[in-house]
């Protein structure tokens, strides 16, 4: 269940990254698609009855039956390079509106000069 | 019109992934139904087991000595230590966003006011929970290897108690050294690894002792490393806050 | 040597240069002539092929994979990479006030070749994409940043697509090593929706650096808007590095289906790119959409698959690399003479200055496949490689040659057109002594692959079967050691 409410969640970060304008909401939809896309990495380690993969004094050796640790590190790194992603993103989008005015991507594109 | 296109295309994508999902499986390795993973097929196994050397023995918390990676974690084991080039890679992304941020905006000398006047219940209690957030931080970095976490949410908890106190007050900019903070801890992550490479033979190999699984000093370079990917995550988050904030700078 | 310091020096390099202003300016040209001689001396020589980071064995541990295609292919890059730093070292303080991001891009660059490892080749790709989108960047204006911004949301989207592949990809198959799962796939032990719904979405991730159609919004204004260096980084090295990447996966893990689609992709992107490229009016932009055409020619080849088509894939994006660089280097001095590269302005400047002339028409003969050059040799291989396909194939690219060399024949008409009278000599201008110097290596590399005789080729045909039977090989062997 949960891997279908992730897929869902990408297709609408993916519908609003087809169809909004706004600059600020491309980055908002690119944000969803890419929680969408770290929640189904997760999904795909789950191990039914399985506990989390840390030795403990309650789960105290490896023999135990644990859950995947492996897609837990591969979104760990994913999460990090999205929000890295995301402060250049918007530094971009403060630097072009100082200089143009505007935050509309359907403006900016059809060329137009720098504002004063 | 473009709505609809778009609403096709995610529809479309939506279906496909679906299709990928319910899978059958008979004669071929397909998705594994949600929660029916069988960890032998996967190298995750012997991660677990800390058998990639092919030690066969079993770990035990508390107990054992000298395992492999010796952490109680094993997501940290994995993150800094089978797959620690990944690590190096997401501290590089983080790094370059960060200068990428300042070549952008930053360099400016007078600050961004709030526009909501903040009251003096608000700004003496966060002089006290600020203090307390770095050190939640700081914990939270330093028992990587023992507790859920590590260097990036500990870095992350250390920025948000300089990001509480440039809320609060008008006139707080980062510190002047966090910008060699960051540098310095970035290259001593390089210098491990080449440290691992003359010592041990491969790049970012673990060369100190690994101790008992389970006590706060094992576990090898690891505590090292994550103390320093957390200082290092916290000086570069605290300088794009900084950025943000800052006016003018740049008219490129 | 072991290759990593290929990587860890560039990367050492730049942290130190994100806080010590003296430092900053050196460190890029250290690290750029130590990577260009440790690229070629400690590479060449190598015979170890796998070197394991960590000391973890793979599949368990990352991998850093030095075959025949990588010694061939680091060399390039890491030289290419010093020649666009020195250009413009002595003018601009460009590469001073962005050298952090030079670094960085250094150092991902080298390791995108070298990784072994799906996830680890995702890293990689987003600091290569954060880099080059912060190279995209540097242009005068506010333009470079709406490029850059552009960039920035189809390079995340396609790195997102990338990672949902793999993420796929490892539930079913349950590694990430690509050698091990070359392996797995070609022995059909992953099923079929698997592979083609990772592969699919693993090309269109790839396909967003490597300019294929659809995928490619981004890269004329890219192109055109970026300063000098990061342009010359941006068109020669980057392509490199990104359509071997593409090969390095798409190769291993591809589905036969999706081949079969990126041909198709391909002829498409070379046509599309070809026409537009045939009505513009800057030379700028024509070079930029000629790049497009020439990254999709190196992909529809690598969608081929066999042995030959991936040699004259390989061909065609060295040929690429250094042609391009020299055809950006000659439009950037036309600019800084003139202000401007259109048409008119570009009237008779191969008379008034003969070296930019003949580099000029070195590189731009070179690029269209004429015979004597370089890119002959790899056109030739893309053509007779393609009769594999299906026989329009041949036809389709023949088309798109001709259309190729009719514009790159027109501009080399527009620069050698006597414009001067007798009462008024045209007067000479000299291009800048770093131009004189690469140009002249980068010429006289071009000519003397076009015209030498079979035995330098099978360095060539040694890389792409090192890419399409080496990868499995090494798979096979992990298999079967587990």
């Amino acid at each position: 269940m949960i891997q279908y409410f992730s897929m869902m969640l990408v297709a609408a970060g993916l519908y609003g990254l087809l169809s909004q304008k706004n600059l600020v909401k491309l980055i908002i939809s690119l944000n969803i698609a890419e929680i969408g896309v770290n929640l189904f990495i997760v999904s795909i380690g789950y191990v039914e009855g399985g506990a989390a993969p840390i030795l403990s004094s309650v789960s105290n050796n490896s023999s135990l039956l644990f859950v995947d640790p492996l897609p837990q590190a591969l979104v760990l790194t994913s999460i990090v390079i999205g929000v890295g992603v995301t402060a250049l993103a918007l530094s971009l989008i403060v630097s072009v509106s100082k200089s143009r005015g505007t935050i509309d991507i359907s403006e900016l594109s059809s060329g137009g000069g720098d504002r004063e | 019109m473009k709505r609809i296109l778009s609403v096709i295309i995610a529809l479309l994508f939506f279906f496909m992934i679906v299709t990928v999902l319910n899978s059958d499986s008979s004669d071929s390795m397909g998705i594994p139904r949600y929660g029916e993973v069988k960890l032998s097929e996967r190298v995750s196994a012997k991660y677990i087991e800390k058998s990639v050397n092919e030690n066969q023995d079993e770990i035990r918390f508390g107990v054992t000595a000298d395992a492999e990676t010796g952490s109680a974690n094993m997501v940290t084991s994995i993150v800094v230590n089978y797959r620690s080039f990944d690590t190096l890679g997401e501290v590089t992304v983080l790094f370059i966003s960060a200068t990428g941020v300042g070549l952008l905006l930053g360099g400016g000398r007078k600050r961004i006011g709030s526009v909501i006047s903040v009251s003096p219940v608000v700004k003496t209690a966060s002089r006290v929970i600020a203090p307390m957030l770095m050190v939640l931080g700081i914990y939270i970095f330093v028992h990587g290897h023992l507790t859920p976490g590590g260097g990036f949410p500990g870095g992350a908890i250390m920025a948000a108690g300089f990001l509480l106190l440039v809320a609060v007050d008008d006139e707080k900019r980062a510190y002047k050294g966090l910008k060699i903070l960051e540098g310095t801890m970035g290259l001593l992550y390089v210098f491990i690894g080449i440290a691992g490479l003359l010592i041990s033979g491969s790049f970012l190999e673990n060369f100190l002792p690994t101790g008992v699984v389970g006590e706060l000093f094992s576990a090898g370079i690891i505590p090292v490393v994550y103390s320093v990917i957390g200082l290092k995550v916290g000086a570069e988050l605290s300088g794009i806050v900084d950025d943000f904030i800052s006016e003018g700078g740049d008219e490129i | 040597m072991n290759p990593v310091w290929l990587i860890a020096i560039p990367l050492a390099l730049a942290f130190v240069s994100a806080f010590w202003r003296i430092v900053s300016g050196w460190a890029l040209i250290i690290a750029a002539f130590f990577n260009a001689f440790a690229g070629v001396f400690g590479v060449i020589f190598l015979t170890a092929t796998s070197f394991s980071i960590g000391g973890w064995k793979a599949p368990y541990g990352i991998n850093l994979l030095v075959n025949d295609a990588t010694k061939l292919l680091l060399p390039i890059s890491n030289i290419l990479f010093l020649f666009a730093v020195l250009s413009y070292l002595r003018k601009g303080e460009e590469t001073t006030k962005y050298s952090v991001v030079f670094l960085v891009a250094l150092a991902s660059l080298n390791g995108i070749l070298l990784t072994n490892d799906l996830f680890n080749l995702f890293v990689f790709l987003e600091i290569a994409g954060i880099s080059a989108y912060l190279l995209a960047s540097t242009g005068e204006g506010s333009d470079s940043k709406v490029a850059s911004f552009k960039y920035l949301m189809i390079g995340s989207v396609g790195s997102l697509l990338y990672l949902l592949g793999v993420a796929i990809l490892y539930g079913a198959a349950g590694t990430l090593n690509i050698s091990e799962l070359a392996a797995r796939v070609s022995s059909g032990q992953i099923s079929g929706d698997v592979t083609l719904v990772s592969s699919l979405l693993i090309v269109a991730g790839l396909g967003v650096e490597s300019k294929l159609l659809p995928f490619n919004g981004w890269v004329p204004d890219v192109l055109t808007k970026s300063s000098r260096v990061a342009t010359l980084v941006l068109a020669s090295v980057y392509p490199l590095a990104m359509v071997y990447a593409f090969s390095k996966v798409i190769l291993a893990v591809g589905d036969d289906r999706v081949l079969n689609l990126v041909v198709l992709l391909g002829i498409a992107t070379v046509l599309v790119g070809e026409v537009i490229a045939f009505g513009q009016k800057s030379l700028r932009r024509t070079l930029a959409y000629s790049s497009i055409a020439q990254s999709g020619l190196a992909i529809f080849l690598v969608g081929i698959g066999s042995v030959e088509a991936v040699t004259g894939s390989i061909m065609l994006l060295i040929n690429n690399a250094l042609s391009k660089f020299m055809l950006f280097s000659i439009d950037d001095q036309v600019i800084d003479e003139a202000g401007r590269d259109d048409r008119d302005t570009l009237y008779g400047y191969g008379r008034k200055s003969p070296i930019v002339g003949v580099t000029f028409v070195v590189s731009a003969l070179s690029i269209a496949g004429m015979p004597l050059f370089f890119g002959f040799r790899g056109k030739l291989n893309a053509i007779s490689a393609s009769f594999e396909a299906s026989l329009a194939v041949p036809v389709l690219i023949l088309i798109a040659a001709a259309i190729e060399v009719t514009y790159y024949f027109r501009w080399i008409f527009t620069f050698f057109k006597p414009v001067g009278t007798v009462q008024a000599p045209e007067k000479r201008i000299l291009p800048s002594v770093e131009f004189l110097a690469f140009g002249l290596v980068l010429s006289t590399v071009i000519v003397f692959l076009g015209v030498s005789s079979g035995e330098a080729f099978t360095m060539f045909e040694r890389a792409a079967d090192s890419l399409v039977n080496g990868v499995l090989a090494i798979g096979k062997a992990i298999l079967g050691g587990m």
